[in-house]
């Protein structure tokens, strides 16, 4: 009886395997978005807060665009709220143990938010540590391992090598690696990223490159009028045209890349699984009612209505379906949270992936129940209980 | 069962029922004016093939008869809708067969609740009418026991308590002792005796001349689809019934 009946669920499985894929990768999708819209609620944007970036144009030269600019912009613009400046260095880092390289920027505690840093240890950049140890550093975690063999390293020294000068900083957090993602998935060197204090290059006299800086504009001022402002104030102060790039920052860039390029083929993907797999388990059920013409005949002899019989169909067919569907919401939970650790996404379990888990699950169940449901009026009764 | 003797179960008018074979009509029976009260045993012979399946299916109320009238427990049957016939077949009939017509693949006391699959009774109901039934014929070891591996005495007797799981008022049967030795046979007759005797009605489709030695009976012979001969001399104790 064991063997029939695992037999009967192996079968099941078999038919309904478009069904667990189909969930899963719909589930994948929402478990993202669910863990995107958890990051945008802490977002610039929830707080009416629209982000730029400035960066230089092809034709701009270094100098017309400083640090400096970054108090300019809050001075002179009252809709600008805040500003921050990130500086790029050429460095190699060096640990008591090893040496490597590693995206090194020099920026300040917002940049946490900014970037929608995901912090695994100790602290970010900020102004109390810095005012305490002075030279403090976060890495992330593959440069951790790198360089030291281990994510428990804080309080560590980390010497940084650029432009023939060698600092000293204290590690004071890590910070999971951004670079991480579906698109390296498979290449062997993931970059590192290290980030220091915006006023330790000054400081420390290290050659730095304002990658950029970034301006936090009250969300009431239009994009438009937002960029054209920006930029005026920056030519009045330079004394330049047309030299600064300058666009709204997309919080979630993972996020946005991953739906994208992956939505429009998830989609298509659980489409066409859940369809094949209502096929598979609709052909399955067709051919239980003819393996079964017999049985289904004696049920309507001894008077069940052929009703209560497609009732019962509707039902297995529903229970199935579900079965199936909370397969796919455990693999696609986990698939989500996979692929959400690649994308820097924590993906979210919530009540909406059970609503679409029993609601799509249900609505294919009953879809596919119909004609075989409808089979069931078409078995000969007299030939059920008179044929050998 | 409240036994009411004076309760005409099945009464015919001029009934005519025909089949399908191959391209040509047959008829089965013709012009059928037969009245069976409750409380009676009734064996019905010479009816065979086709004529026997297709009047089994109209006692039984799953056809409708071609011609004339067939009321079942004061119902026309040639009115009814499909619906009212499943009612009739799921509240009022039990029905025996020669092949058994059991499902192989469901235990003994899973093919005793068949019947019991439309009706509207709570569970506690239902497995107490199971029980009873199982009880009754001394089937309760065979319970767990599937179908297809129980022998023909015990497929003949889960067959039987599953015609009485539904507490009907009557039971069709189409010879039932095809498949049994001649004890086997006896305890058979038996138990249905046994059930007339509760007030069951019993109607058995015969082909053997072994009905007639149980003795105890009505018999309405048929030739050509025609009732031939009726025969009301052995009646049944519990049965006060005019000779």
């Amino acid at each position: 009886m064991k063997k029939r009946a695992s037999k009967g669920i192996v079968r099941s499985l078999i038919s309904g395997a478009g069904i667990i894929i189909g969930m899963a990768v719909l589930l994948t999708i929402v478990g993202i978005h669910e863990g995107g819209r958890l990051v945008m609620n802490n977002s610039y944007w929830n707080n009416n807060v629209r982000v730029y970036d400035i960066s230089l144009g092809d034709f701009a030269s270094e100098g017309d665009l400083v640090m400096e600019d970054t108090r300019q912009l809050v001075d002179k613009m009252p809709e600008v709220i805040d500003s921050m400046a990130v500086l790029k260095l050429d460095a190699r880092l060096k640990s008591y143990k090893a040496a490597g390289t590693a995206h090194t920027l020099a920026v300040d505690e917002e940049y946490l938010r900014y970037a929608n840093l995901q912090l695994l240890k100790g602290s970010f950049i900020n102004g109390e540590d810095v005012r305490k140890y002075g030279k403090v550093a976060v890495i992330d975690d593959f440069t951790a391992i790198e360089l030291f063999g281990t994510k428990d390293i804080i309080g560590q020294k980390l010497n940084l090598q650029t432009g023939g000068k060698e600092v000293e900083f204290t590690v004071k957090g890590i910070v999971k690696n951004f670079n991480k993602n579906i698109e390296t998935l498979f290449e062997d060197e993931i970059a590192g990223v290290c980030f220091i204090p915006n006023s330790v290059p000054e400081d420390a006299s290290l050659d730095a490159k304002l990658e950029k800086v970034v301006a936090m504009v009250d969300s009431s001022l239009h994009e438009e009028e937002a960029v054209v402002r920006l930029s005026h104030l920056l030519e009045r102060e330079h004394g330049t045209i047309d030299a600064y790039n300058i666009k709204e920052y997309n919080q979630l860039p993972q996020v946005k890349e991953f739906t994208d390029k992956y939505l429009v083929f998830g989609v298509i993907v659980a489409i066409v699984g859940l369809i094949s797999g209502g096929i598979g388990l609709l052909n399955m059920m067709l051919l239980t009612i003819r393996e079964r013409k017999k049985e289904i005949g004696l049920y309507v002899f001894y008077g069940s209505g052929t009703k209560e019989l497609q009732y019962d169909v509707i039902y297995r067919s529903v229970a199935a379906c579900l079965i199936m569907g909370m397969l796919g919401l455990v693999s696609g939970t986990a698939a989500g949270a996979f692929i959400g650790g690649y994308i820097n996404i924590g993906t979210r379990f919530t009540l909406l992936s059970i609503f679409i888990t029993i609601a799509a699950s249900a609505a294919v169940g009953i879809i596919i129940s119909f004609y075989p449901a409808s089979r069931i009026k078409h078995v000969d009764v007299s030939e059920s209980i008179w044929g050998e | 069962m409240i036994l009411d003797e004076a309760r005409v179960l099945i009464r015919t008018e001029n009934m005519c029922k025909s089949y399908k074979l191959g391209s040509n009509i047959k008829e089965a029976v013709v012009d059928l004016d037969i009245r069976i009260m409750q409380g009676e045993f009734v064996i019905i012979e010479g009816l065979k093939g086709n004529e026997k399946k297709a009047f089994f299916n109209l006692l039984g109320c799953l056809e409708k008869p071609d011609k004339g009238k067939y009321f079942f427990d004061y119902e026309d049957i040639a009115l009814a809708k499909p619906d009212m016939l499943d009612g009739i077949r799921k509240n009022k009939i039990g029905f025996l067969f020669r092949n058994f017509n059991l499902i192989g693949r469901l235990t003994a006391a899973e093919n005793i609740e068949v019947p019991l699959f439309g009706l509207d009774l709570p569970k506690e109901e239902k497995c107490k009418r199971l029980q009873n039934s199982m009880k009754r014929f001394g089937i309760e070891g065979a319970a767990s026991v599937k179908a297809g591996e129980l022998s023909d005495f015990e497929k003949q007797l889960v067959s039987l308590a599953r015609s009485v799981v539904n507490s009907p008022l009557m039971i069709i049967a189409d010879d039932p002792a095809a498949h049994l030795d001649r004890s086997e046979e006896k305890l058979l007759m038996e138990h249905l005796h046994g059930l007339n005797r509760d007030g069951m009605t019993l109607v058995v489709f015969g082909e053997r001349a072994a009905f007639e030695t149980m003795g105890r009976c009505r018999m309405i012979s048929f030739e050509a689809g025609r009732a031939a001969a009726d025969k009301h001399t052995h009646v049944l104790s519990l049965v006060r019934r005019e000779a």
